[in-house]
């Protein structure tokens, strides 16, 4: 009797998880039905123009403002670096009135692929994501082709030739923004070169990434010039866990090291910080990096103190490709073509870090860019908003720029 | 091709380890599975290993469909009409009794391991087309996965006669829906894990046959 009623509490359990899965709302009615409302003139991007066609069908759909979302992939929701991308998107939501939904199953090809997956499913209306490999894009063009879906990247370009071509051959494609990591890290290379450190090791993220990738080969570009040793390195170290480790080994196995430089992940930093400090070399070992820990007061004192050469302050660049997907799925895209959009990180001198950390950025809430701004980067707010606007922008950030928008 | 044989061959070496060194399989078959990821990690050198982007034409539903319809009729077939699949069947069974009324069991035992390792190695096909590569992180924890959805379709831990084909499609099918149909009503992908661990508990609790087994460990 006991195992039949459990037998039944679990039936009941699948009936209704299924019965949510079948009345979900279908993706290509939701997704269109925004362009079946909007005045999309004829001349601004082909995307408009061929999907009015479609929405005859689904022009009685209701287009409720707010309801418009678009699902965001990224590699974690308890990381400092990814709670203040998710916090400024939701600030800029409520100009834009596009709710952005999270999904971060992991940062490899099968768990993205299952939200972007997920996220078709469940209707959205735009993908942006940071993705971990290229191929997840190619894939991701072919479900949101399928589905009417618009998507971008974030921190995240496209290096392959063909995988670029099948993206941007996608009308749905609205462009990607990010970094120049290998200028960046080069710059970071030649002020480690210029302190004298002739000894260091280095943890990056996993081949294939872009971001990875261009972080290494800047760094390896100016160490080479300046006859810096690497004595070590170690490749997709994404979590704190895994830098951590790695840090110990390089410590433990190279006596003469003065430098570990931290590429890619912003836990990395702190994890490999404690195994300097573990390890008695706080002072002897320093650290260099290309991201913010999300601790101010943290990221301030190693910088104040000399332990830590740091460029950061590009976790602004969500903002950029939301923007370009909350225009084009209000039927008023900035570009008939993908728009790609520069943001050039700041390297740290204590002038600088004193402004980037005391007023840019507070707890997990990125200053950067605010309401006024927000609202010059929509077209609802400000028609006369170009995709060359939203590229300048993205290319002058900076602490100077931060002053000037930001003169009382 | 090179997937499914080394597949296949992973299966035999399961299965000679396993008949000749009485090695309990689930030990054996996680030993392998380590050291695989440990070769992984080496041949992917911390990145992806991307797939031409022509294959990308493999990657769709009905190609899977017709993978899968094939494969369930052709092993449905297998294990229910033909001599091995009585011989499996009496195996899961009793053991002892099988050996004594003359089943070849350490050869059926091996064939198993290949049949499996043969259903593995189509299974990475499809999930490299469907990624796109292969990295350090791929197919990880897939195995709970499946340990879930056969004890969800009813497939019984002991194995015998009361193992169906049907269980295993039941299951899968299952499985999908309460994983998709959750996060479709939001849950979160961190309950989702936590949800699938006590559905996995409930449900083994409920099947597993404590009469046949004679020590419960």
């Amino acid at each position: 009797m006991k195992k039949r009623v459990i037998s039944f509490v679990l039936v009941a359990l699948l009936s209704v998880a299924v019965m949510a899965g079948c009345a979900a709302p279908s993706p290509v009615e939701s997704s269109k039905a925004p362009e079946a409302s909007s005045a999309a003139p004829v001349e601004s991007s082909a995307a408009p123009v061929e999907s009015s066609e479609a929405p005859v069908e689904s022009s009685e759909a209701p287009v409720v403002d707010g309801e418009k979302t678009i699902g965001l992939v990224i590699w974690g929701t308890t990381g400092a670096a990814a709670l203040q991308e998710i916090d400024l998107l939701n600030r800029a939501s409520k100009i834009t009135g596009v709710k952005v939904e999270v999904l971060a199953s992991g940062y490899n090809a099968d768990a993205q692929l299952k939200d972007i997956e997920n996220f078709a499913a469940k209707g959205v209306d735009g993908i942006m994501i940071c993705n971990c490999s290229e191929e997840v894009v190619a894939k991701l063009a072919d479900i949101c082709d399928e589905n009417g879906i618009y998507f971008g990247q974030f921190h995240r370009n496209l290096t392959k030739t063909d995988i670029k071509d099948r993206v941007y051959s996608s009308k749905y494609f609205v462009g990607n923004t990010c970094e120049d990591e290998q200028g960046t890290s080069y710059i970071l290379g030649k002020t480690i070169a210029e302190m004298g450190i002739k000894n260091v090791a280095i943890t990056t993220g996993p081949h294939g990434d872009s971001t990875a990738e261009g972080r290494y080969a800047g760094l390896k570009k100016a160490f080479d010039e300046a006859g810096v040793k690497v004595l070590a390195e170690q490749w997709d170290v994404s979590t704190g866990e895994t830098a951590a480790t790695a840090a110990q080994n390089f410590i433990s196995s190279n006596k003469d090291l003065e430098l570990i430089a931290t590429m890619f992940s912003v836990e990395a930093i702190k994890a490999a910080n404690t195994a300097i400090n573990n390890s008695g070399k706080k002072g002897k070992i320093k650290l260099a990096a290309q991201d913010t820990t999300g601790d101010a007061a943290f990221d301030l004192e190693l910088l104040s103190s000399g332990e830590a050469i740091m460029a950061g302050g590009h976790l602004v660049d969500p903002i950029f490709t939301y923007m370009l997907l909350c225009n084009a799925i209000n039927g008023t895209p900035l570009s008939d073509k993908p728009v790609e959009c520069r943001l050039t990180q700041i390297v740290f001198t204590p002038e600088r870090a004193e402004v980037y950390f005391k007023q840019m950025e507070q707890g997990n809430t990125l200053l950067g860019y605010g309401d006024e701004d927000f609202k010059k980067m929509f077209k609802k707010t400000n028609p006369s908003v170009t995709a060359d606007d939203l590229v300048k922008m993205a290319a002058a950030f900076s602490v100077e720029d931060f002053l000037a928008r930001n003169k009382k | 091709m090179t997937i499914i044989a080394v597949a296949v061959l992973t299966g035999l070496i399961n299965g000679v380890l396993f008949t000749v060194f009485k090695i309990p399989s689930f030990i054996l078959t996680m030993s392998i599975l380590f050291m695989y990821r440990g070769l992984t990690i080496v041949a992917c050198s911390g990145g992806t290993i991307p797939i031409p982007l022509w294959m990308d034409v493999l990657d769709t539903l009905e190609v899977k469909l017709a993978v899968l319809l094939v494969v369930l009729l052709v092993f449905n077939y297998i294990y229910t009409f033909t001599k091995f699949g009585l011989y499996c069947r009496s195996i899961g069974s009793g053991e002892v009794a099988a050996k004594y009324a003359g089943v070849p069991v350490s050869k059926v035992k091996i064939m198993a391991f290949v049949i499996s390792g043969l259903l593995a190695g189509i299974t990475a096909c499809i999930m490299l087309v469907r990624n796109g590569g292969v990295s350090t992180r791929f197919a990880t924890f897939l195995e709970t996965d499946i340990l879930t959805a056969l004890v969800l379709g009813g497939m019984p831990l002991t194995g015998g006669s009361g193992a169906r084909m049907k269980s295993v499609i039941i299951g899968a099918f299952m499985i999908m829906a309460l994983k998709n149909g959750l996060l479709l009503v939001g849950a979160s992908d961190k309950i989702l894990q936590l949800l699938m661990g006590v559905l996995f508990l409930i449900a083994v609790a409920i099947s597993f046959d404590r009469k046949n087994v004679a020590v419960i460990k």
